[in-house]
């Protein structure tokens, strides 16, 4: 693990992750340098959380994996001293007030600064002596970003970071977080399944499926790389011929949408368009007996 | 103490501190309000005033750190699955920590330092019982019948020796509590019942149908330790303090009593019934380990 190229942040190599029979991460490989914004995309069960788990050092897996350089579930310890992290489930103490998390974070976290905290709570409605049991479940996940957003890491990890809130609240903490956290040297990686709705924070994405990673790309290339085309229903048979990655309706008008160019006849059928997230994220992650029955 | 520690440790009082205080506070100061009212029976005759303010003192700190000890007990089993039933297990294993330390700061502070607490606090109220008491009985002219000196410095002797006593009785109850606390990790809310159940069963079986009583003999040398680990090692407080009468001369002599009783603590810990108990202790306290490593 020491010979580690440093300026990736996070490097895995052959990583593979089982619970007995079952394989939640199976032999993926890639690399994460600083200055990002990952979006790690894939359906319930993908091997998004069990990734993230092990990129914290909480499971362990076979294969090479290293977080800043360290062995995450060798030096979990030293490794969570520099990195930030919200796990899916997390639920911070209820029986805690705002004040008393400041005092527990300043001690167990080195890299925490409570006046940088306090700093970030005065964008939200939380105040230092609310109780955690009694704010609502937006306010206390922008409490938490606020304090793991005090910690000065070079690296977050955020899994699931706004389920279950309203799009308000969602929205503003990924305006926080983005305003607050990233600066062009700092990376965070983003599980979500608000796909559409991180779209335009992410600079690159990884797709996971069934423990698969079958997309890791930038944004950039993916916009050069991936070509959709809506079409007349005429054309239909010709395209679906040309065996895009998925067919889809996009406003009541047929399309599809190819990995590379799609073939010069067909160019000439419809409109190139720029393809969203959400429809390469269907159209790589989608059962294809599933895209065959519902094309 | 690394800081991370000592924070761990104040997360505990965060989180229980009203508890712990109304506890210890609340049953003295009952007392304390209900006394004008109530009657204190004391055979004035025979007890002189210094011993019936010893007697106040002393079972007002015993009280306290009694009560406080057996709810500590009563709840430790629970605080092994405590974050995961709050839901707040992912957010703490999230922040730099080792296992060990997360448990070892809830074990010390509830079994050792909750108690010393509740005894410190209840032998300062237990002055202010004894001058209640005193007054209750003899009248307030009688409190300069009592050398409070005297008795502060054996009730600050008393302490220093059950504080000590307290860490002692700690290392023997360990594989009891750490073993409550394991079973409950691993089998929930079930866990503690069925240590116990199993025990029992375990202890009448091979007393009554292989007619040996190991089980009982195990369980009672450790009880044994802890009680003389906390006080009166040697057993010799009775004879020393045969009645009241013998009380003001017993203070007078307390803090030699308190040393060599402490020594004799000290000393009983050279023993294979200890060793063996701190031996499945951290079995247990290994137990406990890999359950919260898994915990998530």
């Amino acid at each position: 693990m020491n010979n580690t190229d440093h300026s990736n942040l996070v490097e895995a190599s052959g990583f593979s992750l089982r619970y007995g029979r079952k394989t939640a991460v199976d032999d993926i490989s890639f690399k994460i340098p600083k200055g990002r914004v990952v979006g790690l995309l894939g359906h319930n069960g993908a091997g998004k959380t069990s990734l993230m788990k092990a990129m914290v050092g909480l499971i362990g897996g076979s294969g090479q994996l290293s977080v800043l350089g360290l062995d995450p579930r060798a030096q979990r310890n030293e490794l969570l001293t520099s990195l930030s992290y919200i796990p899916d489930v997390a639920v911070l103490p209820r029986w805690a007030k705002v004040e008393e998390l400041l005092t527990l974070m300043s001690g167990l976290q080195p890299r925490f600064s409570a006046e940088r905290a306090r700093t970030l709570l005065k964008r939200t409605s939380v105040a230092s002596g609310d109780k955690v049991k009694n704010l609502s479940k937006g306010m206390v996940t922008q409490l938490h970003l606020a304090l793991i957003a005090a910690i000065d890491t070079r690296l977050m990890i955020l899994d699931e970071p706004t389920l279950g809130l309203d799009v308000m609240s969602r929205k503003s903490f990924y305006e926080m977080l983005i305003d607050e956290w990233c600066d062009g040297e700092r990376t965070v990686i983003i599980s979500t399944h608000q796909v559409e709705e991180i779209e335009t924070l992410l600079s690159d994405v990884m797709m996971l499926d069934e423990g698969k990673l079958v997309l890791n790309i930038s944004l950039e290339e993916m916009d050069s790389r991936f070509v959709a085309l809506s079409h007349d229903a005429a054309a239909a048979d010709a395209v679906a011929s040309a065996h895009p990655l998925l067919r889809y309706r996009l406003q009541g008008k047929p399309a599809a949408l190819f990995d590379g160019e799609p073939p010069v006849h067909l160019q000439a059928l419809g409109q190139r368009f720029r393809p969203s997230l959400v429809d390469l994220f269907m159209a790589l992650t989608r059962k294809p007996e599933m895209q065959s029955r519902q094309a | 103490m690394s800081t991370r520690f000592m924070t761990l440790l104040q997360r505990e009082w965060m989180q229980h501190h009203r508890g712990w205080l109304m506890l210890i506070l609340i049953p003295p100061l009952l007392v304390l309000l209900a006394m004008p009212f109530g009657r204190v029976e004391t055979d004035a005759s025979s007890a002189p005033t210094m011993a019936v303010a010893a007697v106040a003192l002393g079972a007002t700190a015993l009280g306290g750190f009694g009560i406080s000890w057996l709810v500590s007990m009563f709840q430790i089993p629970g605080l092994a699955r405590r974050d995961q039933q709050d839901r707040s297990i992912e957010f703490w294993l999230s922040l730099p920590g080792t296992h060990t330390e997360s448990i070892a700061a809830t074990v010390l502070m509830h079994v050792v330092f909750v108690p010393l607490l509740a005894l410190a606090i209840s032998a300062g109220l237990g002055l202010v019982m004894a001058a209640a008491v005193v007054i209750k009985v003899s009248g307030l002219a009688a409190l300069t019948e009592v050398s409070w000196l005297g008795l502060l410095i054996a009730g600050v002797v008393g302490v220093l020796r059950l504080g000590f006593g307290v860490l002692l009785m700690s290392l023997w109850l360990a594989p009891i509590y750490l073993g409550l606390m394991a079973a409950s990790a691993w089998l929930k809310r079930w866990g503690a019942p069925l240590l116990i159940v199993a025990t029992l069963i375990a202890g009448n079986v091979l007393n009554k149908v292989y007619d040996n009583p190991i089980v009982w003999k195990l369980l009672q040398a450790q009880a044994d330790g802890a009680g003389r680990a906390l006080m009166d090692a040697k057993k010799e407080l009775e004879r020393t303090v045969d009645g009241p009468a013998s009380l003001p001369q017993f203070i007078g002599e307390i803090s030699s009593w308190a040393l060599h009783d402490a020594l004799a603590a000290l000393g009983q810990l050279a023993s294979p019934h200890l060793i063996g108990g701190l031996a499945i202790a951290a079995a247990c306290f290994g137990l406990l380990i890999l359950h919260r490593r898994n915990a998530h």
